[in-house]
């Protein structure tokens, strides 16, 4: 998870506050021990390195000086005091300085990198989870490309005998194409929104409507609902506000929870088979969306366990959905968590931050 | 075989399209309308239940999936629903084991999506002439019922002797008649139901089911 800034700044100061401290004491220590000026150095510039793994570039710098200082106040004739006695003091002090900058400045890059790639392995393991996700539903995605290409083919055949007949029906045959162009046209929208799920892009934080993006979702996952023989009721409120997100991240926190009712409600062979999802606005947050299922449902013990990584009730699972579902939104700035429903099934709940302004 | 016009001109045929998408929907009834056929389409089993059916030979074509029932439940449960129309079954996926039960349960054809054209043409006329068939059968029944309730008691006692083969003279024993009553009772028999001979008797007794039992 990406920390703010304000983490960074106390986390700096903290360090730098007991970095200072220990600077001063470790070289008064030294001096007891009638250490010469060059291992005093050495020692000095070891804690300040050492310290610079645990504080920020800021902190790293603040205790550098603090250690060219001390060494210069402890160990540099004239001793007790700030002044500098000789050229070669004035060398000697910037080299520490050049050097522990350097050092530290080296030690905040390589965290850099490695936030880089921890970054970039959180998103390539999402996209993972997502394309098996998306896999989960080929059936259900091949059935919603056939349909339309289905009536394609069968306007075509009927296009053709309209011209075909005589005299030549051109109004109907022209019906007939129009609907081919339609069809064909929403086989292709399911292909593109497909695409854009499993396409490796990096994460595009915009302005969006919820209820849209579970639409399109909703659409993938119909004929997975329907063979289950699940009734799904979307209550989707046309006055919700917009969200700043990352549509296709937010696209897979849906799919994931309403797979994982569908897989709820297939180990169920009594009562109702429902899924519901429903957006309303939230005072305190902005949007608030709720997947609720009448499947076999999460005792008390299972809802501690289920956003944990590797941590599956499913025979097939990974057990990085609902982890990474949860690291989704909490990078959005919301929150995802589950209850249990009465009598039967499970509900989880997230919610996200409205952009100021109601959608237009 | 090819069809270039529709071959019951003469008479009116309904084929019901029922099939949750849209596309599939409009699109097959475009394909049939082009044919010269008349065609219903129907979201789902409720809203074909719900419309009146004109009373002509038909056909269903069906969807397997469906929203609420599905094409194969509706199927096993037509009876009761009165409906005795010959299906045509359409669907996504070449489901191996669903188009086998489909057509253990008289389905006239199991098709997958994409429709062949011809394919679903042939299915269709084999099916509409099916229920033409069946139709004309019923209404042959339901003539026959007719025929056989306009008999006085005791002639369906005679049909039921005359059916066995037996002469008149047993059968006249057999009641405690006289012959020459047997006789009348006979010929008013055969001209009660319109039969031409003796044979034709014991076929409309068999389609009736009327046996000896009735003496």
């Amino acid at each position: 998870m990406k920390r703010s800034w304000r983490y960074w700044l106390v986390r700096s100061v903290v360090v730098s506050a007991f970095g200072v401290v220990g600077i001063v004491l470790l070289s008064i220590g030294m001096l007891y021990l009638e250490l010469e000026v060059s291992p005093a150095g050495f020692c000095l510039l070891i804690a300040v390195v050492l310290l610079s793994l645990i504080s920020g570039f800021v902190g790293s710098v603040v205790l550098s000086l603090v250690a060219v200082l001390s060494l210069d106040y402890f160990f540099i004739p004239p001793l007790y005091s700030l002044t500098i006695g000789s050229l070669a003091d004035v060398v000697a002090a910037i080299a520490f300085l050049t050097t522990s900058i350097i050092i530290t400045g080296l030690m905040a890059r390589l965290r850099k990198i490695a936030e880089e790639e921890l970054q970039q392995t959180r998103a390539d393991l999402a996209r993972f989870a997502r394309v098996a996700t998306v896999g989960e539903l080929t059936a259900s995605i091949a059935h919603e490309v056939n349909q339309p290409l289905a009536g394609v083919v069968s306007s075509g055949h009927a296009c053709l005998r309209w011209l075909a007949s005589e005299p030549p029906n051109v109004e109907k045959a022209v019906l007939s194409a129009n609907r081919m162009i339609r069809d064909a046209n929403r086989a292709s929208e399911v292909i593109q929104r497909v695409r854009k799920l499993v396409k490796n892009t990096p994460p595009q934080m915009t302005l969006l409507n919820v209820n849209e993006a579970i639409e399109e979702i909703v659409i993938l996952c119909r004929n997975e609902i329907e063979q289950n023989r699940i009734s799904l009721k979307t209550q989707l409120p046309p006055d919700l506000p917009l969200v700043y997100a990352d549509r296709v991240q937010l696209q897979q926190v849906f799919i994931n929870l309403i797979v994982n009712a569908i897989d709820a409600l297939k180990a169920v062979s009594a009562g109702p088979r429902e899924v519901s999802v429903t957006t309303e606005k939230d005072k305190a947050t902005g949007v608030l969306a709720t997947v609720r299922d009448s499947g076999v449902g999460l005792d008390a013990e299972k809802l501690q366990h289920i956003f944990e990584a590797f941590h599956t009730t499913k025979s097939e699972g990974m057990g990085m959905g609902l982890t990474i579902s949860r690291s989704i939104i909490e990078a959005h700035g919301g929150r995802l968590w589950a209850t249990p429903n009465l009598p039967r099934g499970a509900t989880f709940q997230l919610t996200l931050l409205a952009v100021q302004g109601d959608a237009s | 075989m090819t069809w270039e016009t529709a071959p019951t001109a003469n008479e009116r045929s309904v084929v019901y399209v029922i099939d949750d998408d849209v596309s599939v929907r409009e699109a097959v009834d475009d394909l049939l309308t082009s044919v010269g056929l008349e065609a219903q389409t129907f979201g789902s089993i409720q809203e074909f239940l719900q419309a009146r059916r004109p009373d002509a030979p038909g056909c269903i074509v069906l969807d397997v999936r469906l929203p609420g029932p599905s094409g194969l439940e509706f199927q096993r449960g037509m009876a009761e629903s009165g409906v005795r129309l010959p299906i045509i079954f359409i669907s996504g996926h070449g489901d191996v084991a669903m188009s086998v039960r489909a057509m253990k349960l008289g389905a006239v054809e199991f098709l997958t999506k994409p429709l062949r054209e011809q394919e679903l043409l042939d299915a269709i006329q084999v099916a509409v002439e099916r229920d033409r068939v069946r139709r004309q059968e019923d209404g042959a029944v339901a003539e026959l019922k007719a025929r056989f309730a306009s008999l006085s008691v005791r002639e369906r006692e005679v049909f039921a002797l005359v059916v066995t083969g037996r002469p008149n003279k047993q059968i006249a024993a057999e009641l405690d008649l006289s012959e020459m009553t047997v006789k009348v009772h006979r010929s008013q028999i055969t001209r009660k139901m319109r039969a031409k001979s003796l044979v034709a008797l014991v076929r409309m007794a068999d389609k009736l089911g009327v046996s000896d039992g009735g003496a």
